[in-house]
C-alpha cells in the first residue's frame, strides 16, 4: 500500500513539473536543384512539398524553433 | 565596288533562298526552354523559324530571333509569339506579328520604307512601326486582357479601335507608354511618360518592360518600376542596400541567422537573372509583409508537356505547411 501511494506522489508530481525537454532536431533551408527558391527541412525531411525565396524559408525556421520543433 | 556588289547580290540570293524553304529567321540566343507550337523538338541556337510559327516559351527563359531584315524580337518567359504574316516582295517588307502573351522587346533596325506594313499586334491593340525599339507585356489581371506598351527608340503608331476609344489612331514616341486599361478608362490622356533617366536605363539593357497593372487592377508607378528591375535604389527611401547596386547587376542579400544548417553567409539574389514571379516576391518582399502578403511555390508537370512548371500562390506571412 505505501508503495502504491509512494508511486502515485512520484508520478503526481512528475505530471506538475511541466518542464519542457528542448528539441535536439536541425532545421534547415535546401535550395531547389534547378530555381533560387528553398524548402524547410526539419533533421534532412522536408516539412512539405512548397518552396519559398530565401528571406521565407530562413523566417519560417525560426517559427519552427519558437515552437520546439528545432534547434534555434 | 565590284566586292560590294557581290556582297549585295549575295544577301538577295541568300534571302531568297531562306525564303523558298520558308525560313524567316534564326534563334539568336535561347537561356532555357522554348518551342514552336505542334513541333517536339525544343529550339536551339540557330534553329530556323518560318512563317506561321507560333514561338513559345517556358519559364526562366529568354529567347531572341533574328528574321531576314535584321529585326531583332526577344521574348521573356511563359510567352507566346506568332509569326503570321512574313513576306519580302520586289524589295518590300510585308509582316505582321502576333505578341500572344508574356513579355517581348522587338528592335526593327531597318527603317520602314514607303510601300512597307511592318505591324505587331494582338487582341487589344496594332501597332505599325516606324525603325523602332519597343517593348510590350500581354496579360490577364483579373481574368481580363491588359497590353502594356512602350517606346525606346523611333516611332509607332498605335490603332486602338478595338478598345472603343474616341481617337482610334495616334503615335507614341520614345518614353511613352500606354496600358490598355488605362486608355479604356481615361482615353489617350492616360499615356505615361518616363524621365529620361528611365529611357535610358531601359533603352541600354535587354530588360523586358516592367508590367504597368498589379495582378489586383492598381497601377505601378512606371519609373519606380523600371529603377528596381535595374538595381537602382531611390535616395528617398534610405532603408534599401548600402552601398546603391550597379544598374547592370542588382544583389539584395539576406542576412545569416543563427538557425544550424543555414546556407553559410546567407544567400545573393542576383534580381536580373530571375525569373518575374522570385523577383517580384524578392523585391517587393519588405512592402509585402507590411501587407501580410508572401508566396510559396510548387511544381507540377502540365499534361501532355512532361516537364515540371513552377507555380506561385499567395499565403498569409505566418502561415506556412508542415506535414511532419
Amino acid at each position: 500500500m505505501k508503495k502504491i501511494y509512494l508511486l502515485s506522489l512520484l508520478f503526481i508530481l512528475g505530471c506538475g513539473s511541466g518542464k519542457i525537454v528542448p528539441t535536439t532536431d536541425v532545421c534547415s533551408v535546401k535550395k531547389h536543384y534547378k530555381d533560387n527558391v528553398f524548402q524547410v527541412y526539419i533533421n534532412k525531411r522536408p516539412i512539405s512539398n512548397h518552396y519559398y525565396i530565401y528571406e521565407d524559408a530562413i523566417d519560417i525556421t525560426k517559427k519552427l524553433a519558437e515552437q520546439n520543433k528545432c534547434m534555434d | 565596288m565590284k566586292s560590294g556588289l557581290f556582297i549585295i547580290l549575295l544577301f538577295i540570293a541568300s534571302v531568297g533562298l531562306a525564303q523558298e524553304n520558308g525560313e524567316v529567321a534564326k534563334v539568336l540566343v535561347i537561356k532555357g526552354d522554348a518551342f514552336i507550337k505542334g513541333k517536339e523538338a525544343p529550339l536551339t541556337l540557330g534553329s530556323p523559324v518560318n512563317e506561321g510559327d507560333v514561338l513559345i516559351t517556358k519559364g526562366s527563359t529568354l529567347l531572341k530571333v533574328r528574321f531576314l531584315d535584321n529585326t531583332l524580337v526577344s521574348l521573356g518567359p511563359n510567352s507566346m509569339f506568332k509569326v503570321s504574316v512574313y513576306k519580302i516582295k520586289n524589295g518590300k517588307r510585308k509582316t505582321v506579328y502576333n505578341f500572344l502573351r508574356g513579355k517581348i522587346r522587338a528592335h526593327v533596325k531597318e527603317k520602314r520604307k514607303e510601300g512597307e506594313t511592318i505591324v505587331f499586334s494582338n487582341a487589344e491593340v496594332a501597332l505599325g512601326v516606324r525603325g523602332t525599339e519597343i517593348l510590350a507585356n500581354s496579360y490577364l489581371v483579373k481574368g481580363a486582357p491588359s497590353t502594356d506598351v512602350m517606346l525606346t527608340k523611333g516611332v509607332v503608331e498605335v490603332n486602338t479601335s478595338k478598345l472603343g476609344t474616341a481617337v482610334k489612331s495616334y503615335s507614341l514616341t520614345p518614353g511613352k507608354a500606354l496600358n490598355t486599361n488605362l486608355i479604356r478608362e481615361n482615353g489617350i490622356g492616360s499615356i505615361k511618360s518616363i524621365s529620361s533617366k528611365s529611357l535610358e536605363l531601359i533603352a541600354s539593357s535587354d530588360e523586358f518592360l516592367p508590367a504597368l497593372q498589379n495582378s489586383d487592377g492598381s497601377f505601378v508607378d512606371l519609373d519606380s518600376s523600371i529603377s528596381k528591375s535595374h538595381g537602382v535604389t531611390s535616395k528617398e527611401d534610405p532603408k534599401k542596400e548600402q552601398p546603391a547596386p550597379k544598374v547592370k547587376e542588382v544583389a539584395k542579400k539576406i542576412a545569416n541567422t543563427s538557425v544550424k544548417g543555414v546556407i553559410a553567409g546567407g544567400f545573393r539574389y542576383i534580381l536580373k537573372n530571375e525569373p518575374w514571379d522570385i523577383r517580384d516576391a524578392v523585391m517587393n518582399s519588405d512592402k509585402n509583409r507590411a501587407d501580410n502578403k508572401c508566396f510559396y511555390y510548387y511544381y507540377k508537370t502540365i499534361p501532355g508537356s512532361g516537364e515540371y512548371e513552377r507555380f506561385r500562390r499567395e499565403r498569409d506571412c505566418d502561415e506556412f505547411e508542415n506535414d511532419l
